[in-house]
């Protein structure tokens, strides 16, 4: 499996493993979507696996942040590599929602 | 000399500015020259009238234009288009003349032989200006075209019976049965003379010229021949113009053609000028100015009569739309109705002053020919309806257009069997007689000229071309065409053979889109590329939505439009993917290229249902809003063009690839979340583009400045690269943002 989860501290965390793109979209959407529908309202993506995100991998955390919307659900990212950054600053993804350093620092923040 | 010095100074300076200003406006040069003879002709005083200089001058443009028109019609063409030429022609001249005799019998008070004359001579219309605009625009071969080309000619030969028919009507002296028989010896004597001279002389004239390898050897022998030929005819009693165009026949007939059409038009179109100053030079302003209602009212008047006959003779032969374009085309009256005027003054047949206004009413009618010609589509989809699946047929017909096929060597011979077996259309182009003849004798479609030679590549429609191939054995001349077609436009697709590596390298400045050593394997390989492009720019520029849309039921059109253009966006996203995917320039363009056409169509729809009658103004807002989303997904096509373009170089320099990468990622994301709002808007798919566009955070400003800094240690090429693509993407996601609220209007405005 290339996408890992995990739940820590009431937060879902979804670990994507190696490229993120458009072969393991899917399984990303349905592990998600299955969360989403156990009433999970806080998501990291936590990208300290991940050496590259496609447009479809970005798109899979669009929908998440569009599904949580309504219930003020709320998506993270954390750990991203220099190359995800560079795609979070052309995509315009940060002033959609935040970056953290580490998994810590997200958590300490979505708490706060 | 002093005193014509000013005059030229001031001929050549105003034509100048305002020919530069006239193209500027895409309007054809031949209006600026006659302004210019107008403005000249009332600043200096001169009259062309008398002058017999200049009204040679002028002639030989005409003279020089019937010769170009000879050297399209060879004796097989001539039978090809002899319906249009024979019937359609001799129809239009008899019907216009009849209607225009009894319409001048009724209204004026002029005697019946020169109501005769005045109604054969406004029957005809202007090849110069006609012909020019049709070429100038690539419309000759269109089915108007092709009408309007075929009554001209038929039109130039009335004019010597309609001189004969002066000659009879005037000459008291000699007996009707003489003077006819001595016209038809004449006639059967320097037809009979030229025919011998094309059939056996030119060919081998020509091939001894070419053997001597000298450009001006080979004008000067192109100027003998027209105007010989033009003095064989004259001196025989006939005009200028037939002898040229009877020359220009012969050399159809022969692989010189083409050669000698390239190296004549410049000339042609000089002489053409000078021809339309001394039209201007005619125009009194006085005189128009005193009779300016009947002056206009006569241009409408006869205009329209002419119209209306070249319309109801076409209709009941053909296509309604095409016999509207027709009759638009030629409505005007010509240059050689002028002659027939000048003829009445001196044979005392009219007082001066109608001829002079008849002259003006010519002028004025040949001045809005252009403004005509140019709209021509446009008045003729007033009247009908647009036909849009005939419109993506015309286009689709340029997407899997021809290719130029430079040389035909070896390699040249290996592509052009290659392109055959695809079922792509080409041309060979050769300047040597051994290859041409060898193309020839293999039935393909050969032309003889220089591959370098910019007028013959515009008049082999270069840049309707899908490509041009340069497979030329001898560098230098690989260099020259490549020269040659960078300056029609740098844009276009080329792609050239080049020995070696360090020849390759000598070939960058160009701008080649593929460079390839000469062996078969290669020519296999590019044109299975040409083909796949081909075929997949036909495939995505299909109509899906917009094939049965009715003006009349304004809601359901702009649905359908609607659906049409988010496809657009559609196109964008498969250029991303190709981006993606590595895939060749060639496979990307034809993404562009599919665009273009479908939103050619897509906006020509949107002007039809915006000028239909039952649009409520609700749907004019909600049409309004399309045209606006139109014009920035244009743009949008062409910045995601150009950034395709720098990404690619980016993708060559270690330092910049995985930018290059994640540049088509992210801009792809954007675009994807703003096709979800094409498709199905809703608020929050809204918010999100907003944010992602609204440029918060400075991300890309941060990228920029982070590749810019000293640590990065880019060269200063790679650096303004990455300016100008990081510049391009920004443009791009403020586009997606504009384009997004586009949609937010239309989806306000529906509910």
């Amino acid at each position: 499996m290339s996408i890992n989860t995990s739940n820590e501290n009431g937060i879902f965390i979804l670990i994507p493993n190696g490229r993120f793109d458009g072969t393991v979209a899917p399984d990303a959407e349905k592990l998600i979507n299955s969360a989403i529908e156990d009433g999970e309202s806080k998501i990291i993506v936590d990208f300290s696996e991940t050496e590259f995100i496609a447009s479809a991998g970005l798109r899979i955390i669009i929908i998440t942040a569009k599904l949580l919307k309504p219930k003020n659900g709320i998506v993270a990212l954390c750990s991203a590599n220099q190359q995800i950054k560079e795609v979070l600053d052309i995509s315009g993804f940060l002033a959609l929602m935040n970056l953290h350093d580490s998994r810590e620092e997200a958590f300490t923040k979505m708490n706060a | 000399m002093n005193s014509i010095l000013p005059i030229l100074i001031a001929t050549f300076a105003i034509a100048t500015v305002i020919n530069v200003i006239i193209r500027r406006f895409n309007m054809p040069t031949v209006l600026g020259y006659m302004f210019t003879g107008a403005v000249v002709g009332s600043i200096f005083d001169i009259h062309v009238h008398g002058n017999e200089t200049l009204e040679h001058i002028a002639e030989f443009g005409i003279v020089f234009l019937m010769f170009t028109i000879g050297l399209e019609f060879s004796v097989s063409h001539l039978n090809a288009m002899k319906k249009e030429v024979f019937l359609f022609g001799l129809l239009q001249v008899v019907v216009t003349a009849i209607a225009v005799t009894i319409i001048s019998q009724l209204l004026f008070d002029v005697d019946f032989k020169v109501s005769i004359i005045i109604g054969a001579g406004l029957a005809l219309s202007s090849t110069a200006i006609v012909h020019k605009v049709l070429d100038e625009t690539g419309r000759t071969k269109t089915q108007y075209g092709k009408n309007a080309i075929g009554i001209l000619v038929f039109q130039d030969l009335a004019v010597i019976p309609i001189l004969l028919m002066i000659t009879i009507f005037t000459n008291q002296d000699k007996d009707l049965s003489e003077l006819l028989i001595s016209t038809a010896i004449n006639a059967v004597i320097a037809v009979g003379i030229l025919i011998l001279i094309g059939k056996f002389v030119l060919a081998r004239f020509f091939k001894v010229i070419s053997n001597a390898n000298s450009k001006e050897i080979y004008m000067g022998s192109i100027l003998l021949t027209v105007v010989g030929a033009s003095y064989i005819a004259h001196h025989f009693g006939f005009s200028y113009s037939l002898g040229a165009f009877i020359a220009g026949m012969m050399i159809a007939d022969t692989i010189y053609k083409y050669q000698v059409e390239a190296d004549l038009i410049p000339f042609r179109d000089l002489l053409l000028g000078v021809f339309f100053v001394s039209i201007g030079l005619q125009i009194d302003i006085n005189t128009v100015l005193e009779n300016i209602v009947v002056v206009v009212l006569l241009c409408i008047g006869v205009m329209f009569v002419k119209g209306l006959c070249i319309f109801s003779l076409l209709t009941l032969n053909g296509n309604k739309k095409d016999a509207l374009k027709t009759a638009i085309t030629l409505a005007q009256i010509g240059e050689f109705s002028l002659v027939v005027f000048s003829l009445l003054i001196v044979n005392q047949l009219v007082n001066p002053e109608s001829a002079q206004i008849f002259m003006v009413v010519t002028i004025l009618s040949m001045l809005v020919t252009p403004f005509l010609l140019n709209n021509v589509d446009k008045l003729a989809n007033l009247v009908f309806k647009i036909n849009l699946a005939e419109a993506v047929l015309d286009k689709s017909s340029m997407l899997s257009g021809h290719v130029i096929l430079c040389g035909y060597g070896a390699f040249g011979k290996v592509v052009s069997t290659k392109l055959e077996r695809s079922g792509i259309n080409h041309i060979v182009l050769t300047n040597n007689t051994d290859s041409f003849v060898k193309a020839k004798e293999d039935g393909k479609t050969a032309v003889f000229g220089e591959p370098s030679d910019r007028i013959l590549l515009e008049r082999l429609k270069i840049k309707d071309a899908m490509n041009t191939i340069l497979a030329l054995d001898d560098f230098e001349a690989v260099k020259q065409a490549s020269a040659a077609i960078m300056l029609i436009d740098p844009e276009l697709k080329v792609i050239a053979k080049a020995p070696s590596e360090e020849e390759m390298g000598e070939l960058s400045k160009f701008n080649h889109e593929l460079l390839l050593d000469g062996n078969s394997q290669t020519a296999s390989l590019l044109v299975d590329q040409i083909n796949r492009s081909r075929l997949l720019a036909q495939e995505t520029s299909m109509l899906r939505f917009l094939s049965d849309y009715t003006v009349d039921d304004p809601s359901d059109a702009i649905k359908k439009v609607e659906h049409e253009q988010a496809r657009l966006l559609d196109i964008m996203s498969k250029s991303f993917n190709a981006l993606r995917e590595e895939k060749d320039i060639m496979y990307i363009k034809a993404f562009h290229d599919s665009f273009k056409v479908l939103s050619e169509i897509i906006g020509s729809a949107i002007s039809a249902i915006m000028a239909g009658a039952s649009v409520s103004s609700d749907e004019y807002h909600r049409l309004h809003a399309l045209l606006n989303n139109q014009e920035q997904l244009i743009s949008m096509n062409g910045l995601l063009e150009s950034l395709g373009k720098e990404l690619k170089e980016m993708e060559k320099n270690e330092k910049t690839v995985a930018l290059s990468h994640m540049a088509v990622e992210g801009l792809d994301t954007i675009l994807l979340t703003l096709m979800d709002i094409a498709k199905d808007f809703n608020d929050i798919d809204m918010m999100m583009l907003e944010s992602m566009t609204s440029g918060e955070g400075g991300g890309l400003t941060k990228l920029r400045n982070t590749y810019l800094s000293a640590e990065y240690g880019l060269e200063a090429n790679d650096k303004a690269l990455l300016i100008s693509a990081t510049n391009h993407m920004d443009r791009l996601k403020s586009l997606f943002g504009s384009v997004g609220e586009t949609y937010k209007t239309l989806a306000q405005t529906a509910s």
